[in-house]
């Protein structure tokens, strides 16, 4: 058992070098994003912060004349308790100022996300941070605020007005339309949903043989919480962004032969792509000509994927049985709830924010553009939005690519090489006009 | 009626913009139009060589060079300083759409030239080009230099030109600073991916 003076030592080499990596990323303070200044500012109060305090405290138990038992005892709680604060926020600050350099990130999109975020987080207004991730790993996190947490540990559970939020990227994919819609569609979505608490407030029916005993229970709601709000950040992302949403599901792209396989957190990209698909729908996009065969394509591929059983993958951490059983009685209940969770997150959205088939004429005069090789950031002077954007890049996806070939001397685009290249200038032209769109908006 | 070769003036200049035979996007104040030249602001993303990455650059065959790159993206407020005699790649931020009739050159805003910081070669804009000029910028003075996305650096001289032939360019729709494929390398990988995590 350590004793509380090797917990303090070891305690103050680890601040020490949270402080470091603190004082590195400022280094390069001319190439930090916006958020990340924000984190590093915060966190240079924090660190001495907890220091003074960590000392103030010792300090006092030393000077009480306590017997030696009750000063180790009250040391070691001492000690405990800026252990827990570390391990609860160390490790996501220090992902984030390692991998929040501007460099690594989509930072011409930055203001579009805090303007979203803000949106999301009406009263709030919470301050985003983007991050790259050395793995393909996108998600969101709240981080709270550092000042809050110094001032009683407590509160890092807590939601306030001053916290962050930490988007994830994959780094390399930082240029694409696709990691864009993501950030805007889906991982807000879920930001939207800590405001407007869909999930959290959502009852969902527990089956008489998962009521007990409690590790089944707890299996059970739990995979079901995890899921409702996957769901419900599918429903914001379509809601309000349209078409682009379906953009948000990878696995579309990269694991074609997947598209049925459930997991712990994620429902099966079928039941998902089936879900957008009805929300889109019901927003009235099925009748735009244009769009009808694209969302037929994917319709395709999704349909009957809620009465189908559930499909996991087989490295599950416990009985594969027990899980199979669980996804079994959790599919038709989260099924059931589908239609609620749609009129609630639509209730949420305000009408402003809300994508409607209305602006379609907008996307392919914008597409047009980007067919022709031109950003479609500005329209008459006046800026475009990223919504129209991100909708006109992915109509041009699906269905005008090779449209862009002839420009760049690509006459028969056949090969993989083709294809990527195509991609790839699209994404640049589509991440030019948002940063055209959003200098037009700073005037 | 503008003679092919002529320099355009203030009023062919708006008009071409107007009409959008000629495009700047964003769309640039008319106070930056003036007789031939309308001026253009700084990309985001900036491109600075490592001066030890290697021995020497074969003039003969520059694309064997293997030049390391270092790349800075700067949001709006962020700033790059350029030392005395640095050589950095940078781009403008205005997308051009040129038609095929005019051509032009971009070249350093003289303010600035005296200052020291040139755009070493007139980039030559080519009939038919669309994209974000590369400038290949250096600091020719003694002092250095802070540069920032959309600082006004540079202009671009419009020209009337005749019986161009289009040909495929690989810096077409460039919208960043561009170095061939071949000729460069990045000074810092970027980290490898682990494949098997797609979780959103």
């Amino acid at each position: 058992m350590w004793s509380s003076e090797q917990r303090r030592r070891a305690l103050a080499e680890r601040l020490y070098h949270l402080a470091e990596a603190v004082s590195t990323a400022k280094g390069t303070k001319q190439q930090l994003t916006e958020g990340l200044s924000e984190l590093i500012r915060r966190l240079e109060l924090l660190v001495p912060g907890i220091i003074t305090d960590f000392d103030k405290r010792w300090n006092r138990i030393d000077g009480a004349g306590m017997d030696p038992s009750t000063a180790e005892r009250l040391k070691s709680e001492l000690c405990k308790e800026i252990e827990d604060l570390i391990s609860d926020i160390g490790p996501l600050m220090l992902r984030v100022v390692a991998g929040g350099e501007s460099t690594a990130v989509p930072v011409e999109i930055e203001a579009c996300i805090q303007r979203r975020v803000s949106q999301a987080t009406p009263r709030w207004r919470w301050t985003s941070i983007l991050y790259a991730s050395p793995e393909y790993n996108y998600s969101v996190e709240r981080v709270p605020d550092p000042e809050q947490v110094l001032r009683r540990p407590s509160n890092a559970l807590r939601r306030t007005k001053r916290d962050l939020v930490a988007f994830s990227l994959p780094r390399p994919e930082r240029d694409a339309v696709g990691l864009h819609a993501v950030l805007l569609g889906h991982e807000i979505g879920h930001v939207r949903d800590w405001y407007t608490r869909v999930t959290e407030r959502h009852k969902l029916v527990i089956p008489r043989d998962w009521r007990k005993p409690a590790d089944r229970l707890t299996l059970f709601l739990d995979w079901g919480d995890r899921w409702i709000s996957e769901l419900v950040a599918d429903i914001f992302a379509c809601l309000t962004l349209g078409p682009v949403a379906l953009l948000s599901l990878p696995e579309i792209m990269m694991k074609a032969a997947e598209l049925d396989l459930d997991s712990e957190t994620h429902p099966s990209p079928a039941r998902r792509i089936e879900l957008m698909i009805r929300v889109l729908q019901g927003l009235g996009y099925g009748a735009v000509p244009a769009l009808r065969p694209i969302l037929e394509s994917y319709a395709q591929i999704s349909n009957g994927a809620w009465s189908k059983p559930v499909d996991l993958a087989e490295d599950l951490p416990e009985s594969l049985d027990l899980y199979e059983l669980c996804g079994n009685a959790l599919i038709p209940e989260v099924n059931r709830s589908l239609p609620a969770l749609e009129l609630q997150c639509t209730n949420a959205t305000s009408p402003e924010l809300l994508a409607s088939p209305n602006t379609w004429p907008a996307v392919e005069r914008a597409s047009d553009l980007l067919a022709h090789g031109i950003p479609c950031g500005e329209d008459e002077g006046n800026w475009v939005d990223e919504v129209t954007i991100l909708n006109a890049a992915w109509y041009i996806k699906a269905a005008r690519l090779q449209e862009l070939g002839p420009l760049l001397g690509l006459t028969g685009v056949s090969t993989m090489e083709d294809l990527g290249t195509l991609n790839a200038k699209l994404d640049l032209l589509a991440l030019k006009s948002i940063e055209i769109s959003e200098s037009l908006r700073a005037q | 009626m503008i003679q092919p070769g002529a320099v355009v003036g203030r009023r062919g200049l708006v008009e071409a913009l107007r009409s959008r035979r000629l495009r700047v996007s964003p769309s640039p104040p008319e106070q930056w139009i003036d007789n031939g030249t309308i001026d253009l602001t700084l990309g985001s993303i900036f491109l600075t060589a490592e001066r030890s990455s290697v021995e020497s650059i074969p003039a003969k065959d520059p694309g064997r060079a293997g030049v390391a790159f270092r790349e800075a993206r700067l949001r709006q407020k962020g700033s790059l300083v350029i030392q005395p005699h640095q050589f950095v790649l940078a781009s403008t931020f205005e997308y051009l759409v040129v038609p095929d009739d005019l051509a032009g050159l971009i070249q350093s805003r003289s303010t600035l030239g005296r200052m020291g910081l040139i755009s070493a070669t007139a980039a030559y804009v080519h009939p038919g080009y669309k994209g974000c000029p590369t400038l290949e910028l250096v600091n020719a003075g003694e002092v250095p230099i802070t540069i920032a996305p959309r600082d006004r650096v540079c202009q671009f001289i419009v020209f009337t030109a005749m019986s161009f032939e289009q040909r495929p360019s690989r810096y077409q729709l460039a919208t960043r600073p561009s170095v061939p494929a071949s000729s460069f390398r990045w000074a810092e990988e970027p980290k490898q991916v682990d494949e098997s995590d797609t979780s959103r």
